[in-house]
This record gives C-alpha cells, structure tokens and sequence, in this order.
C-alpha cells in the first residue's frame, strides 16, 4: 500500500471541511441516534401490562372480587364492553382483551367437583402476551379459589425461586442502550460513509481525485479516517447519555469499551468502502446498505435472540458483525467484560473489518474507464 | 383541470424512466419485501423455544429427577448438566446459556413431606442481559410450575383439595388457536416494508434533483407545485403496491394465515397508507434538500418507529400512557392494527373505523405539507 501521509492529512482536514459546513448533518448524525436511545429506552417493557379485562357474570361476591384483584395487580385495566353480553363479540370488536366468564350457576359451582369450568376468551393475535395473560387470570382465579376456601392458599409443593442476574429489576434501558449504542452508531457511520464516497462519484470529483498524485490507499483512508473519529464520538455520547441520565450500570472497564467501538466503527467503515466501489450514485449506495443494515440487525440479537433461529441457518448470525459488538457492548455494561469473552469477539469483528477492507480496497478502480 | 392532468403524467413518465434507468434500485425494492419475508417468515422465531439451561442437581433424587423430565417434556427447555457452580456462571457471563437451575437438598424429602409451608426448593438464575429471553424463560417456568404442581399434588398428596387453576379456568385463544407466532408477525410484515421502503424511495427523489440542478430547471417550467408532488408520487406508488401484493399472496399460500376480513377494504387502506408514507418521504426530501440528511431522517421516520412504535413486535399496549399516545403520530400503528383485525378477525367496521381515520388523515396531511413546503422559487 502506498500511503502519503501528508496526502492524507489534507484530506481529512477537506472532508472535515465538508462535513462541517452542512449543519443539517450533522444534526442528524449526533442527535436522531441519541433522540431514538432516549425513546426506545423509555417506551420498551417486556412487562405485560394494561390488560383491557371484563369478568362475565351474574352480580357475585366472586366475580367482584377477581375483577378487583385484576385491577390491583396493575396489569388489567377494566373494559367498557359497551353492553355487550357475547364474550366473543366483546374481543372481536376490540373492546376488551380477556374476557372471563363464570357458569350461570356460580363461581362455587365450578369448584365442586363435575362442575363447569370457567371461560376464558383471550385476543390471541400476540401469542406471547395471551400466553402471559393466561397466566396471570389463572393466577388471581386461584387466590380467589383458595380465599374462599377452595385449596390450601398459594399451595405449592415445589417453589422455584427466579432472579435475573445482571439486570435485578429487568428494566429496559440497561438491556437496550448497549445493543442500540451499538446499532445506531452502526446504521449512521455505515449509511453516511458510504453516501459520501458514493456523492464523490456522483459529482464527478472523484475522477479528480483519481487523477491527483493521491494513491487508492490514500483516497479510502482519507474517506473513512474522519467517520471513524465521529463514530467514536457518537459511541461515547450515547455512553454518557446511558450512564448519567439513565443511570444504567457500567460493570467493564472503560479501555474495554473503547477497543470494542473501534472495532464495531472498522467493520462499519470497511463496508462503506467496499458497498461504494461498485456503487455509482448515492441512491444506490443507500440501497445497498440497507439490503446489509437490515439482515445485520435482525441476526444481531438486538430485538430478538438469535437462539431461536433455526440450527441450519444459524450460522447466519456468525456472519453478522454487529452481533459481536452487540454482545460484547452488553457484557461490557452488564456483564463485567469477561476477557476471554471480550477479546474473542473483538478479534472476529476486526478481522471481519480486514477482510472487508481488502475486499474493498482490491475492487478499488484507480482506472478511468 | 386536463393541463393539470398532463402535466401529472409527464411528470410521472419522467420518473418512470428515472427509475428504469437504476436496475440496481429497482432490484432492490423489489428484493427487500422478499428480504423481509424470509426473515420473519422463516428465519426469525418468536416462540422461544429450547432456551438452553445448565442444571446443577443437588439432591440426586428420583424426584427432583423427575421434575427436570417433566420440565424439558414441554420442549421450552434444554437442560443440560453443570460441571460445578463456578463452571455454571461462567456460562451465564459468556453467553452460553440463558439461566442456571439450582436444585437444593432435600428437595425430594420436602415433597414427600407435603408441608405447603416448606415447599421444595430450586433456585432460577437467569441471564438478565436479555430481558426478552429473560421474561419468556420467567413466564414458561411459571407455566410448567403450575403443572408440574397439580401433577405433583395430585399423584403424592391426593387427598389435599388443591385448586387446580388449570382446571378451574378454560381458555380459548381466539384468532389464532394454535398460538403462532407468525400469525403475529406476518400480517404486520406489509406494515414494516410499505413504512420503511415507501419513505426512503422516495426521499431521495427530490433531494437528489436539488442537488445536481435539474429541479432549478423543472421549475423554471410552468409546472406547479402540486403536479410535480403527484407526478413524483405515481410511479412509486405501483412499485410499492406491487410489493405489498405480492407479500400479501405469500402471506396466504406460503404461510397458511388466515384472511377474514374485506379484501376490497384491505387494498383501500393499502392505497391510502403507501400513499401517506410516500408522501413523508417526499417531505423530508423536500425540506432537506440535501441526500445525506434526508436518508438519516428517513431512517428516522421510517426505520425504528416501523418496528418499534407500531407494536409490531412490543405490544403498543406495555408502553407507558406517553408512548401510547405518541405513537398514534405515526401511521405504521394504525395500519399494523388494521392488517392484524383484517387478517385474523371478522372485525366490523365500526372496530375498523378508528385506525382507518388515522391513516387517512396522515396521508391528507403529508400531501399537503408536501405540495406547501415544496419551495417554488430557487431560493436556497
């Protein structure tokens, strides 16, 4: 490779140049990832909750008391079915999400023994969260049963007791900002990389630059330098932002976090680079990013985990970049950075990153054609 | 009213052969939908199951064995054996299972007592850096106790009237029996391509004229505003739809979901979304001017909220009462609710209503701040 350095330096100041002078820009480079962090951390529960429920019945004692128990679990909020009688009707026309109903003859008549069970009708649309609700009615059912001197209360012979390690009280935004840090960042480097190399193309300066003394080496390096320093500085706001406004748990080192967005802002810019050799217009250079973007976060395990993929095509997500950063972020933040763990992953996303790199600078047409 | 028609369909034909002339981008909107598909349809499984646990048995009983067979009949757990505690939380650290099952002592002896006050013990540690794998492992371990509780009374301490809440309560799940996840997911696909590829298609369009000049000369011709919006909208709008039905087909004969509601309704509300989308998009080419910032505004628009703010994979119902009310901003919620009701339920149209009023208004509205905000003179 043949690697002017004070060629470079010019470079990276005129594409610093550039960047500077187009404010929209950078707006939306620094603030739209920091602005969805802050969204997503405060919409995302994995907590069932706001249940619309309605208990079908003849006026009881015991209908009565299951809806109050619902509603003070704070899970179900009580549904205005509207006046009507159908439980079926009431979740087809959306009214309510579970709908119980009693036997004509009474809660008591369902306990003895041959007596009709209790119906429970539940919007299944989002299997997980019937499931969840299945659960939770049983629950209450059976405290009520048990109150009325149904069933030894609670009765259980075996008890097993849960806890979440790394994340006690399961709250959303110690999950979600390492595996968005390292999303987002990802999206933005590799999408506004691409296109300006992409626009070089386009305008016609790139011919220019082709032409100039300026060797492949120093025309790729000079792209990506400037991106890779505004990747790193994308990593640490949102780093801060995690840490000081959401109070989110910071169990690695630091170094730990440096080296693995290095490693995330090289694979990123190594795709850049390749993606804009054989692009010619900045349309085309986003499209081909988002044909990668979308697979890498699907396969990532940020939003679902990749465990469920079937065996045959999991070796998918061993391909996938981000994955490693993902994890290595979240091992870092929750985890306590196992080194083993930690350099492993590092490793494989930087030689994913040469790999790419190569690929890119090998396609590179120093030619006019 | 027929100038204004022609203008229209110039301006359509004009980018007509823009696109044509862009294999690659065509390809790709094109491919994406299918991209889409095979992801959620195939690849992408939300019922997790085989969550793998490491179990550390400390009591060695033929019960506390029993309970770990019933435990994996259910096929939501793989259980495999630890070599030691140590051994155990390494794996949670390094990823290598989802959660450690510890068995105390005497957990047999303390089911042959049937003391209900000292029940038998196990310990759940689960890996908390994934809450989504950690609330499933929660809610299927809560599941089987229930069972495994009721199958335990009931074969050892019969004679103790347990409730047995899985008798007492008989569910039915409606709209989809069978609890398929991809009853979920693919009637929401077209929800998630049309609000994403719809937007970033045509956010680039004008942008990009701007940026290498033609728009100076298009409107240095008598052509109006509104024309060139709905000139620009026109082709799009056929490619878009084009990607819809074809999910839409697949959808049917691939994956076997159901379609219960109006077809004819379906490609109404299909038309009038694709329409609002394409028309954000064009806003946010029109008031960026400038490719780079448009396509990170249009990731921003169409991107995350897609799969985020819709409900397509969290319930818009868990989010606090903010979100919940901001969302409705966002058309991809009202059109995900709409396709879910339209495939899986033979909702009337009175439940159908309220989401067809949202997308109506988003797509009236994005017209015309589309048509006001495209600047007529060439003033930067």
């Amino acid at each position: 490779m043949n690697i002017k350095y004070r060629t470079l330096l010019g470079f990276i100041k005129k594409e610093f140049t550039q960047i500077r002078r187009d404010k929209k820009m950078i707006a939306a480079i620094f603030f739209v990832p920091v602005v969805q962090l802050v969204m997503f951390s405060f919409a995302l529960t994995s907590e069932v909750k706001n249940i619309q429920f309605a208990v079908l019945a003849a006026p009881q004692a015991a209908a009565r008391e299951i809806e109050a128990r619902a509603i003070a679990s704070g899970w179900f909020k009580a549904a205005d079915t509207g006046g009507l009688t159908d439980a079926a009707e009431i979740i087809i026309e959306r009214k309510a999400e579970a709908v119980l109903v009693l036997p004509k003859e009474g809660f008591d008549y369902a306990l003895e023994r041959g007596g009709k069970p209790l119906q429970l009708l539940i919007n299944a649309a989002n299997a997980q969260r019937a499931q969840q609700i299945d659960g939770y009615v049983k629950q209450i059912v059976a405290r009520v049963a048990a109150a009325r001197g149904y069933g030894a209360a609670g009765a259980n012979l075996i008890n097993v007791d849960t806890r979440v390690m790394f994340n006690h009280y399961m709250l959303t935004p110690d999950f979600m900002i390492p595996g968005l840090m390292a999303m987002a960042s990802f999206i933005v480097i590799l999408v506004v990389c691409g296109m300006s190399i992409a626009k070089e193309k386009e305008a016609g300066t790139m011919e220019k630059l082709i032409a100039s003394p300026a060797s492949a080496a120093d025309i790729l390096l000079g792209k990506t330098a400037p991106y890779f320093i505004i990747g790193m500085l994308i990593i640490l706001f949102m780093y801060a932002v995690g840490v000081l406004i959401f109070d989110i748990p910071f169990r690695g080192r630091f170094w730990q976090l440096l080296i693995t967005g290095a490693a995330l802002m090289l694979t990123a810019l190594s795709t850049a680079a390749l993606i804009s050799v054989f692009v010619r217009t900045q349309q085309q250079a986003m499209m081909a990013s988002v044909l990668f973007i979308l697979p890498a976060i699907l396969l990532s395990g940020v939003f679902f985990p990749t465990e469920n993929i079937p065996p045959y095509l999991r070796w998918l997500s061993w391909l996938d970049p981000l994955k490693y950063a993902m994890v290595n972020f979240r091992g870092i933040f929750l985890k306590g950075g196992d080194m083993a763990y930690f350099w492993h992953n590092c490793l494989t996303a930087c030689g994913m990153a040469v790999a790419l790199a190569a690929a890119g600078f090998r396609n590179f047409k120093s030619t006019l054609n | 009213m027929s100038v204004f028609l022609r203008r229209v369909r110039l301006i359509a034909l004009k980018e007509y052969k823009h696109i044509l002339r862009d294999p690659f981008t065509l390809a790709v909107a094109l491919l994406l939908p299918l991209l889409f598909v095979l992801f959620f349809g195939f690849i992408i499984d939300l019922d997790y199951k085989h969550i793998p646990l490491v179990v550390r048995d400390n009591d060695q009983s033929p019960l506390s064995r029993r309970f770990l067979r019933q435990l994996s009949a259910a096929g939501y757990f793989d259980l495999a054996p630890a070599h030691g505690m140590l051994a155990a939380q390494a794996a949670l650290r390094r990823n290598d299972t989802a959660g450690v099952l510890v068995i105390k002592k005497d957990f047999g002896k303390n089911i042959m007592k049937g003391d209900f006050t000292a029940p038998a013990r196990a310990q759940l540690l689960l890996d908390g850096s994934d809450n989504t794998k950690a609330a499933m492992a929660q809610a299927y371990m809560t599941g089987a106790l229930l069972k495994i509780n009721a199958d335990f009374t009931r074969l050892y301490h019969a004679d103790a009237a347990a409730a047995n809440p899985d008798a007492l309560v008989r569910t039915r799940f409606l709209f989809n029996p069978e609890l398929n996840s991809r009853w979920f997911i693919v009637p929401a696909l077209n929800t998630v391509i049309i609000g994403f590829l719809a937007i970033v298609l045509t956010a680039l369009t004008v942008a990009r004229e701007w940026e290498n000049g033609s728009m100076e000369l298009l409107l240095s011709t008598p052509v109006r505003a509104a024309e060139i919006v709905l000139g620009k909208l026109i082709p799009y709008f056929t490619l878009t739809l084009f990607d819809v039905l074809a999910v839409f087909v697949l959808s049917l004969y691939v994956f076997g979901i159901p379609f219960l509601g109006s077809f004819v309704l379906f490609t109404f509300a299909c038309c009038v979304y694709i329409t609002g989308a394409l028309a954000l998009g064009l806003v946010i080419s029109v008031i960026t001017r400038n490719q780079q910032a448009a396509i990170q505004f249009a990731f921003a628009a169409g991107l995350l909220p897609s799969f985020i703010f819709s409900g397509f994979i969290f319930p818009v119902e868990n989010m606090p009462l903010f979100f919940r009310i901001f969302t409705g901003l966002f058309p991809q919620r009202w059109f995900l609710s709409l396709s879910r009701s339209m495939f899986l339920s033979e909702a009337s149209f009175a439940a159908l209503a309220g989401p067809m009023a949202g997308i109506i208004i988003f797509a009236g509205v994005m017209v015309f701040a589309a048509v006001k905000k495209l600047k007529t003179d060439v003033e930067p």
